[in-house]
């Protein structure tokens, strides 16, 4: 009798739910979830909004961070009563424009060119932005201030074979020269961001209008475009934030020229007055972030018009445009950007730290300069340094970000939106404001001034810096993982702690360690947080780069960078190695013994996640892969 | 207004397999064809092959004796004057309704306020006529499918292409806009070609459909043919006999045979045109919803004794899986027949049941 059955075998199920503690373990629970987003939340203020903060309360002080002063607006006067800050803002605001236009435009082509043409060729592309991504703005400050040197830089070298000047003929101590090479790596940022919306956007939107008897140049610009419109314009605005933050490339090329932009400014205050200005850096650091807090809210506003950009589409195979002849153009643009961005400078760096005497090609190779530096004892602490911030800044940076990744994603209070919004604040302030806040912020503490000069102070703020490029990898890695992989192994017997560690962190594991090696990269790379914070004893890498190259040691810097990029390649190499063997050792085993092996939990990878999640739900480890590539 | 001539149509994409091999179609000016199959059966390529969204790799496409596709020839995708719905709709979400309906006519230079006269009347057809102003994004899956088809008409193309247009859909709305396409195509006479894997909707659609597999038309007729006088298992199978059978024929008759099934199964009569020697086999065709339950003892050509396996209830129908010697049946029969018959007690595992079948629902596969 089919009717019966239910009504002998619920009771028992119902008795044997209600000797479970579930409700009493809910209340129990509760408090201490708050406890612990609230001390999250705590933490969050202070890394992130308390600088920003203290930025403001500084522009109000007389004296320097740490030391008795008076209140006062003697900052506010002094800088904008003076007629160079508003040329500044003014040069400040075309160089960011000049940058974003050419940028916005080179990447939207490159991306075109790779996802709907058939230049030749167009696979390398990608790779080779990636490459840009990860060389730090100062790379192509340092070998650009080297390959475009007016007298001994190479590539004037090889043009005065043809061209029959003295000096120059390129000079990248200039405003063109400054756009010139900081378009090189924003373009690469900029492209990888267009290369994911041109790849989502559904091809039916365009053979529609192809059937509509429309011509596929004129349906780029009627419909492509338009579609694409408020993504260009966050990204426009995205490049605009990215000039108007440039630090190093300015310093670099510009300074010397006596070309100044906000950040180059707030630097020469502090570094180049005696005693430092503090009032007036951060009165003019006040403005800046005003600045970057319309920019980015207007692009969030921009970004958030969802329902505009995304009408789905299958993932069809792109019918290629034929380009005929004008394909090889296109391959001839490929060449010149990998040249200028990517082959030139690495040659010159490399060539510049062998060459006896620098830029002179007939004075032979040597490989002095390398002992010279290996011999520096500032060098090798500076080598040090870097790698200890790196490794272990990186894996807290990574840390933090993933349990910010999860509340926000998982959690369902309201502090969801703060805690993502507060993460976003040092992307928005250029390197040399959070620098100058992190000063304010923590020497103004009395029992916290012992931090300063110290490699812990540096390594807070390159965890500050690299945090939001972190919390992004995070989110995107916890966003693949289905909220029901989780429920299964609660269902199934597990605790919110080891569901979360045995199957969330598991699965997003790849894309984690790959986050840790992304935020290395950017930490090892950052210039102007650890030129402020750091002291004698506590220099990463890029400060010692930059004190080279100011007292004119441009093989020496040459050397010390090609030492530095050869060590990350080396690690590169090692972390691309181990993953092509954890892979395999991974599918070859039935279930990773490590993590699997105290209880009946599932294995994650082997698909064995049991009943709740249908067989519908896209096999785990794919999605993960691939959002590790993503990066 | 276009008849269209497919001969010898190839396509191989990089990974070497043919998704559409040499296939050869005409569609009658102003016919309605529906090229129906499973996924992956070279249906939509065939389709985009015709629209010009796709390169063949060999063959040739005519409109009305103009070569579209032809050696050294390729007309692109706007120059073919076609109107066509996608399965994603691939409205601009740009434009307005009116806007994405308005586009082809003000593509073609039509002037303002003629545009704006068939747009309206346009709307009014597809019944959106308060919704001109509004965004895809503020429109209902079903309006923005009436959207759609109405951009793809706009223009009165001689040909319009549909590429699942409904299967985004929910079954009711699916059956709505269904009578819509076909009103429209009877409407405007152009030639159509559809694409779907729903059989029902190929049906109730199609002047003739043309059901693929794996590149390759395997039968082209009437929806009536295609239903009554499947061409192969895999047409019969894909259409919906639920029972694909193999008989040994008994004794051949002037309209039929009388057949045994399978080597040691029941007796029963079939329809078919052609004479079978004795002894031969053929292979048979039934659907689920063909048997029904016999009331009078089994007698041979008429009915059969088989064993109930199990029972589904699935409300009007009964679902039952039997057992006639070694063939296994699959019968739906309408659970009111069986309690008449029965009298009110309902089969149940183990059971033995009596089973007719009309010769005329036992077909010949390839007849």
């Amino acid at each position: 009798m089919p009717g019966g059955t239910p009504v002998t075998t619920r009771p028992p199920s119902r008795a044997r739910m209600s000797a479970l503690p579930a409700p009493l373990r809910r209340h129990g629970a509760r408090p201490l979830a708050l406890l612990g987003a609230t001390a999250l939340g705590l933490v969050i203020l202070v890394l992130f909004v308390y600088p920003a903060v203290m930025v403001v309360v500084g522009a109000f002080r007389t004296s320097s961070p740490g030391f008795p002063g008076e209140w006062s607006v003697q900052g506010f006067v002094d800088a904008y009563t003076e007629p160079a800050t508003y040329e500044l803002l003014w040069n400040s605001t075309a160089y960011s424009f000049s940058v974003m236009v050419i940028s916005l435009v080179l990447a939207v082509f490159f991306a075109w060119v790779v996802t709907q043409t058939n230049t030749p060729g167009r696979r390398f592309v990608t790779p080779m932005m990636v490459t840009l991504i990860t060389l730090p703005f100062l790379f192509f400050g340092i070998s650009w201030a080297m390959l475009g040197n007016s007298s001994t830089g190479l590539l004037n070298q090889i043009l005065r074979l043809v061209v029959p000047v003295e000096e120059g003929p390129l000079d990248v101590r200039s405003w063109p020269g400054i756009v010139a090479v900081a378009v090189l790596k924003i373009t690469a940022i900029n492209y990888m961001l267009m290369l994911g919306v041109f790849r989502t956007l559904d091809p039916a939107l365009r053979e529609a209008s192809l059937m509509a008897g429309v011509s596929r140049t004129a349906t780029f610009f009627r419909v492509e475009l338009p579609v694409l419109a408020p993504v260009l314009l966050a990204l426009a605005l995205m490049g605009f934030v990215r000039g108007l933050e440039s630090f190093d490339v300015p310093l670099l090329l510009g300074a010397p020229a006596g070309i100044e932009v906000f950040s180059t400014q707030i630097y020469d205050y502090l570094r180049n007055h005696f005693p430092p200005a503090y009032a007036q850096a951060s009165a003019l650091s006040v403005l800046v972030m005003a600045i970057m807090v319309v920019l980015v809210v207007l692009m969030w506003r921009f970004l958030g018009r969802r329902d505009f950009t995304t009408l789905g589409g299958k993932g069809q195979r792109v019918e290629l445009l034929d380009l005929g002849p004008r394909r090889y153009l296109c391959t001839a643009a490929i060449v010149a950007f990998g040249l200028l961005a990517l082959a030139f400078p690495l040659v010159q760096l490399v060539l510049g730290s062998v060459q006896s005497v620098f830029g002179v090609l007939s004075s032979g190779f040597t490989l002095d300069h390398y002992r010279t530096v290996l011999g520096e004892p500032g060098v090798i602490s500076a080598l040090q340094n870097t790698a200890f911030v790196v490794v272990v800044g990186g894996l807290l940076a990574v840390a933090l970000a993933t349990l910010i990744a999860y509340i926000v994603q998982r959690g369902t209070s309201k502090m969801r939106w703060v805690l993502e919004g507060a993460t976003w604040l040092p992307w928005a302030v250029p390197g040399v404001v959070l620098g100058l806040g992190m000063l304010w912020a923590y020497l103004s503490v009395p029992g916290l001034r012992t931090l300063f000069a110290s490699i812990w102070l540096v390594m807070l703020g390159l965890i500050v810096v690299a945090t939001p490029v972190a919390v992004r990898l995070a989110n995107a890695a916890i966003a693949q993982v289905h909220r029901q992989l989780e429920e299964a192994a609660r269902v199934h017997g597990a605790g919110r702690l080891r569901a979360v560690i045995g199957v969330v962190l598991r699965l997003i594991l790849p894309s984690l360690l790959a986050g840790w090696l992304i935020c290395g990269v950017v930490m090892a790379g950052e210039l102007a947080v650890p030129v402020l914070l750091s002291g004698p004893g506590s220099q990463t890498v890029p400060v010692v780069l930059l004190e080279m190259t100011e007292s004119g040691r441009s093989s020496e810097a040459a050397a010390v960078f090609t030492l530095m990029l050869a060590a990350m390649a080396a690690v590169l190499v090692v972390a691309l190695a181990v993953r092509a063997v954890g892979t395999r050792v991974l599918r070859a085993r039935p279930a990773p013994a490590t993590l699997a092996a105290p209880t009946t939990e599932p294995s994650p990878l082997t698909g064995s996640v049991p009943t709740a999640a249908p067989a519908r739900e896209p096999s785990p480890a794919v999605p993960i892969r691939t959002a590790a590539e993503g990066d | 207004m276009a008849q269209i001539d497919i001969a010898g149509l190839t396509k191989r994409f990089d990974s070497g397999a043919a998704a559409v091999d040499h296939l050869d179609l005409t569609v009658q000016d102003g016919e309605f064809l529906s090229l129906l199959g499973p996924s992956g059966c070279g249906k939509t390529t065939t389709l985009r092959c015709v629209a010009g969204l796709e390169r063949p790799t060999s063959g040739e496409i005519y409109f009305d004796g103009e070569p579209m596709v032809s050696r050294g020839v390729f007309v692109q995708p706007e120059k073919r004057h076609m109107g066509m719905v996608f399965q994603s709709y691939a409205l601009w979400p740009h434009m307005t309704a009116f806007g994405n309906i308005a586009y082809p006519l003000r593509r073609a230079r039509l002037d303002g306020t003629e545009v704006a006269a068939r747009v309206a009347e346009m709307l009014d057809v597809v019944g959106l006529a308060e919704y001109g102003g509004r965004l895809p994004s503020k429109l209902s899956g079903g309006q923005q499918q009436r959207v759609a088809l109405a951009r793809a008409l706009v223009n009165r193309p001689q040909v319009v292409l549909y590429d699942e247009p409904l299967s985004n859909l929910d079954s009711l709305l699916r059956s709505q806009m269904r009578r819509e396409v076909r009103r429209l195509h009877d409407a405007l006479g152009s030639t159509s070609i559809y694409v779907t894997h729903d059989r029902t909707e190929a049906m109730a659609l199609s002047d003739r459909i043309a059901v693929m597999q794996a590149g390759v038309i395997q039968q082209i007729g009437t929806p009536r043919e295609i239903y009554t006088c499947p061409a192969n298992r895999f047409v019969a199978d894909f259409i919906g006999f639920d029972n694909l059978l193999k008989a040994e024929v008994v004794v051949s008759e002037r309209d039929g045979a009388l057949v045994r099934l399978g080597g040691d199964g029941p007796l029963v009569r079939c329809a078919t045109d052609r004479a079978h020697p004795p002894g031969s086999v053929v292979e048979l065709a039934a659907r689920a919803g063909a048997f029904r339950l016999a009331p009078a003892a089994p007698e041979p050509g008429q009915s059969f004794r088989a064993q109930v396996r199990t029972v589904t209830y699935l409300g009007e129908d009964l679902e039952l899986q039997v057992q006639a010697g070694e063939i296994a049946l699959l019968a739906r029969i309408r659970d009111v027949d069986v309690r008449a018959v029965t009298q009110g007690t309902v089969p149940v595992s183990g059971d033995l049941v009596n089973l007719s079948i009309r010769p005329e629902e036992l077909v010949e596969i390839g007849a």
